[in-house]
């Protein structure tokens, strides 16, 4: 079956197959670094991620409903498969590989779009490349979290758009529309490309039929932006449905108990409201992950696209993608969302936000490198893209370094002992627990998803809640980490209930474990147990 | 001019009829079906377990469900087949051909109480470019269908037109009339065309010169069907995208791949030879067209789309709609059920390929019409009465299966009507309606309910459901139309 497809495409496109062969032999490289230096489940989200997609199959409700709060649902839908073997969820495997294939696509798409804007295979070849070989991108390929997905989405989308501009096929716009789908299924900086490139297929239209009455070209611009839009904003319609039947709010992924932005903005956030300091915080966190002689050349790039085009036609999906940049500035102005940069903060937090323009970037450095004479042309961008590869990672790899930091972090090594406890000592029986706060437990003490009873569980949450030992609880996890009380210990904590029927058997700072009575006493150990 | 007709007979043989709507199998077999059914229902209400019935209606949910996403993905792949297909066009009208080198050709145009479109009708057929010496229409009309015959009376009729007489006694349908036809052409060609069709002027010599052009056991070039109406209301708009869908994208991606072909009632070219040697049409199926093309699969003969196009009336009217509507998958069922008598030889005769796409051209799509509403009524009983009780009939895959059966199946087939329409230059205009093509759907499975009550009962189930004609101006040019 593949065979055929790539004899199809390496007919048209040799240079095409060259670089997805050598995207997924570095794809895969790379992976087997990050898994052998334990380095793939460095993000609390990475867990967070494979346990959602785990429970879709395994869980004490398991099913559809596990889906939803602040999380979009298709990462999640394409990593349940793997759940049927554990292991590959345990290790991330299950998540990573989706990254892994995200990042193929996704430099293959980079590819065909510069190819499709400049008509150059030198410019596709460099903004293959610039996306390639930037360490972070090829970090968080190695992860299970949703940015590749976003990234292929958008390449693709782009792509697409690009082709739809060239030839005025309505095939390649219905594949952007699949395309963006996916990105507003993945992540909610989705929906900002939705609404650009819904903006940048109506203006393609109109101005592509200029010569039409002007009746006749609303009809044809209006027939596109429905072709378009219908397709690509079911994705975000579905989700609010889907919000509306779970949980009563169409907007509960956005006023839901975990979706409160000041859950992860802390009081006193310097970019909130200041328009200086989020502008700076966001340019630092691009000068981070993208580099700056990749910035630069994307800069020069733009200049190029904009004196050449005067971003007309399909010079304008790429550029369009730039949205992410005043969206970001606002996320941090608003409060909505937080990232901190060593230069301005003293630490690193979510500053992976920034990778999403590295899309953009690579498709300005693809028009860049159109413009290098073509005797030079091949050498001169692989040695300019290994130039700016190598000015990154001599600076470190600071997608990698923010979780690392976290890892190492007090709260983080506490957890880890807590689950390092529970893995040695869960026996059997269920166990009552809250998933938010504590992904690192509920993950690596590899308690079986079926046994734990969480805010999750349709309708044993609230009874296990009320009367754990008369619900079968055997182990309940309390938990008050950074002071701040979960849901469980607010609870239980003290309680008649608990103290009738349960002996505490470990407490650390953040955390108690108790047991049924009724089993042998455990010896109770401290700090690390008690 | 007229000319009295014998009484036409069909010379097909009777298996291959649909005067009997099943044969003693398909009786044996239909029954067996109705007895599992009944006995698992009486073992519910006897025994008070609930699981044999509940267990063949997860079977049937599950069964529909795949039956839905088999249609919509096939109806996929055919539009984008259809989409890169070319078809036989050839510019200058096939003028290529010198006049004398043209074969004598026969249009056959039944006529039932048609007197409103009339003048129309024979405007545009004197309109078709082909020499008159080698063309003769015949205008066939019922005997006691005065109306029209009263209207061609007071017409004055080109002498290449012939008003032929169909005597009473074999089934009032249009196959029976045609072949009343057929007994007095003499051509080598002929053609269907209905009382409201607007042929393109070209269109019979572009025929023949692509029957020249093809091999002899090509023995049907189908034209491609266009409505002229389409901005009446939303029903023509819909319709026209409908038929857009159909002749402009599904057909041709049928012919692609040498799928059988469901002939589309009007603007059929015919090798009169191999239609005599097919035995004509089935008198007794009201939807012959598609019958005949599956005959012609089944022979191992071809069917070629033309690119030619004739304009119909979209029809207007819901009542008069749904008439249409049930008549043609009454056919199909027809269709479906005769030549299902001995489904190993069908096999044998078209091969696996073709069996299946015959599967799912006139079974599977009539079953999802027919299933919808179930589903929407399975639907709706969710939403007012919560999970609780429905989750019975729906295991979690299934509910997921079926649950994105629906939205991706909606989807898709609002998608399939809107591609239709952007490939249709005209047609631009009417994109944002498709997306109520599931309404449409709806009417769709109305219209599948009466076609199905229909055929239960003996006296309705060869019954031609006639559809009124000119309920529209026939004023404007297609072309302006379209604007």
């Amino acid at each position: 079956m593949t065979t055929p497809i790539i004899r199809r495409v390496y007919s048209r496109d040799p240079l095409l197959v060259a670089v997805l062969g050598v995207a997924t032999a570095v794809s895969v490289a790379t992976y087997a670094w990050a898994a052998a230096s334990g380095t793939t489940l460095d993000y609390l989200d990475s867990m967070s991620h494979l346990l959602i997609a785990e429970r879709l199959l395994e869980a004490s409700t398991p099913g559809a409903g596990q889906l939803g709060s602040v999380w979009l649902p298709l990462t999640h839908l394409l990593a349940a498969p793997f759940a049927v073997y554990q292991p590959l969820m345990r290790s991330g495997f299950g998540g990573c590989v989706i990254s892994m294939v995200s990042y193929v696509v996704t430099t293959g798409c980079l590819y065909r779009a510069a190819l499709g804007l400049t008509g150059r295979r030198v410019a596709g070849l460099a903004a293959a490349l610039v996306f390639a070989t930037n360490p972070n991108v090829l970090y968080m390929q190695s992860t299970p979290m949703t940015e590749l997905p976003l990234l292929a989405g958008a390449s693709a989308a782009v792509a697409s758009i690009v082709s739809w501009c060239r030839t005025d096929d309505h095939r390649h716009l219905l594949g952007a529309a699949l395309a963006t789908v996916v990105t507003t299924l993945v992540r909610y900086e989705g929906w900002v490309l939705l609404a650009a490139l819904l903006l940048v297929v109506g203006w393609q239209s109109w101005r592509r039929h200029r010569t039409a009455d002007r009746r006749q070209r609303w009809y044809r611009t209006r027939a596109d932006l429905v072709l378009y839009g219908l397709l690509s904003s079911s994705g975000v319609v579905g989700w609010l449905a889907w919000n509306a039947i779970i949980f009563g709010d169409p907007l509960n992924f956005l006023r839901g108990e975990f979706a409160n932005s000041q859950l992860w903005v802390s009081a006193g956030e310097p970019a909130v409201g200041d328009w200086g300091v989020a502008t700076a915080t966001y340019l630092w966190a691009l000068l981070d992950v993208i580099g700056p002689v990749t910035l630069v050349a994307a800069l020069l790039g733009l200049a190029r696209c904009a004196w050449r085009t005067r971003l007309r036609s399909e010079a304008a999906a790429p550029v369009a993608l730039l949205v992410f940049l005043p969206f970001y500035i606002y996320a941090l102005y608003s409060g909505k969302r937080p990232l901190h940069v060593e230069q301005l903060n003293g630490d690193l937090y979510n500053v992976r936000f920034a990778l999403v323009m590295v899309v953009p970037v690579a498709l300005l450095i693809g028009y860049l490198a159109a413009a290098v004479h073509r005797r030079f042309a091949p050498w001169g961008v692989l040695a300019g893209v290994g130039i700016s590869s190598l000015v990154l990672t001599t600076g470190g790899i600071t997608t990698l370094q923010e979780p690392q930091a976290f890892r190492t972090s007090r709260l983080e090594r506490t957890s880890a002992a807590g689950a390092t406890w529970l893995r040695d000592h869960y026996d059997h029986g269920r166990v009552l627990m809250q998933s938010w706060n504590n992904e690192t437990i509920s993950f690596e003490s590899r308690i079986p998803l079926q046994k734990v009873i969480y805010e999750g569980s349709y309708k044993q949450w609230e009874p296990a809640l009320s009367e754990p030992a008369a619900h079968g609880i055997r182990w309940i996890h309390l938990a008050h980490a950074r002071g701040v009380p979960d849901e469980v210990w607010s609870r239980l904590h003290g309680s008649r209930a608990l103290a009738e029927s349960y002996v505490l058997v470990y407490e650390d700072r953040d955390r108690q474990v108790y047991r049924i009575r009724e089993a042998p006493e455990l010896a109770s150990t401290t700090g690390g147990g008690r | 001019m007229n000319a009295p007709a014998e009484t036409p007979e069909s010379g097909l043989p009777e298996h291959l009829s649909a005067r009997q709507l099943l044969s003693r199998g398909q009786r044996v077999a239909a029954l067996t079906a109705l007895g599992i059914v009944l006995v698992s229902t009486l073992l519910w209400w006897a025994v008070g377990s609930s699981a044999a019935a509940l267990f063949w209606a997860r079977v049937w949910v599950i069964a529909m469900s795949a039956t839905y996403l088999l249609v919509i993905g096939f109806r996929a792949l055919m539009v984008r087949l259809g989409s890169g297909t070319v078809v036989d066009r050839f510019s200058g009208g096939g003028s290529s051909v010198p006049d004398d080198e043209l074969p004598s050709y026969t249009a056959l145009v039944p006529l039932h109480r048609e007197a409103t479109v009339l003048p129309s009708l024979i405007d545009h057929l004197d309109g078709l470019r082909y020499p008159s010496g080698k063309l003769r229409i015949l205008l066939l009309i019922e005997e006691d269908d005065r109306i029209t015959g009263d209207a061609l009376a007071a017409l004055d009729l080109p002498p290449h037109f012939v008003v032929v007489v169909v005597p009473a006694g074999g089934p009032r349908t249009k196959p029976n009339a045609c072949n009343a036809g057929l007994a007095l052409t003499r051509s080598e060609l002929c053609v269907i065309f209905d009382a409201e069709d607007r042929p393109d002027p070209e269109q019979l010599r572009e025929a023949a010169a692509a029957f020249r052009e093809h091999p002899p056991d090509v023995v049907c070039l189908q034209a491609e069907l266009g409505y002229w109406n389409p901005w009446t209301n939303w029903l023509t708009r819909m319709f026209t995208g409908e038929y857009a869908l159909n002749f402009a994208l599904v057909l041709r991606g049928l012919e692609r791949l040498r799928l059988p072909i469901p002939l589309g009632g009007t603007s059929n070219h015919l090798r009169v030879s191999a239609l005599r040697e097919l035995g004509g049409w089935d008198p007794y199926n009201v939807t012959e067209d598609a019958d005949l093309g599956v005959r012609i699969a089944r022979r191992g003969w071809g069917v070629r789309m033309l690119g030619s196009i004739t304009w119909e009336e979209a029809n207007s009217e819901l009542d008069n709609w749904i008439r249409q509507r049930s008549r043609w998958i009454k056919g199909h069922v027809q269709t479906w059920l005769v030549h299902m008598r001995r489904p190993r030889r069908l096999l044998g005769d078209l091969g696996v390929r073709e069996f299946a796409a015959f599967q799912l051209t006139f079974a599977f799509n009539n079953l999802a019409v027919l299933c919808n509403p179930v589903f929407w009524g399975l639907f709706c009983w969710y939403l007012v009465d919560g999970p609780d009780n429905v989750a019975a009939l729906y295991p979690p895959p299934v509910l997921y299966a079926g649950t994105a059966a629906m939205l991706v199946g909606n989807l898709a087939t609002i998608y399939l009507f809107m591609i239709a329409c952007m490939v249709k230059p005209g047609l631009y205009r009417a994109v944002p309606v498709m997306v109520t093509a599931p309404l449409y759907w709806a009417l769709m499975s109305v219209a599948a309910l009466r076609a199905i009550t229909q055929l239960m009962r003996r006296n309705r189930r060869h019954y031609w459901e006639l559809t009124v004609h000119g309920l529209v101006p026939d004023e404007r040019e297609p072309d302006s139309a379209f604007r």
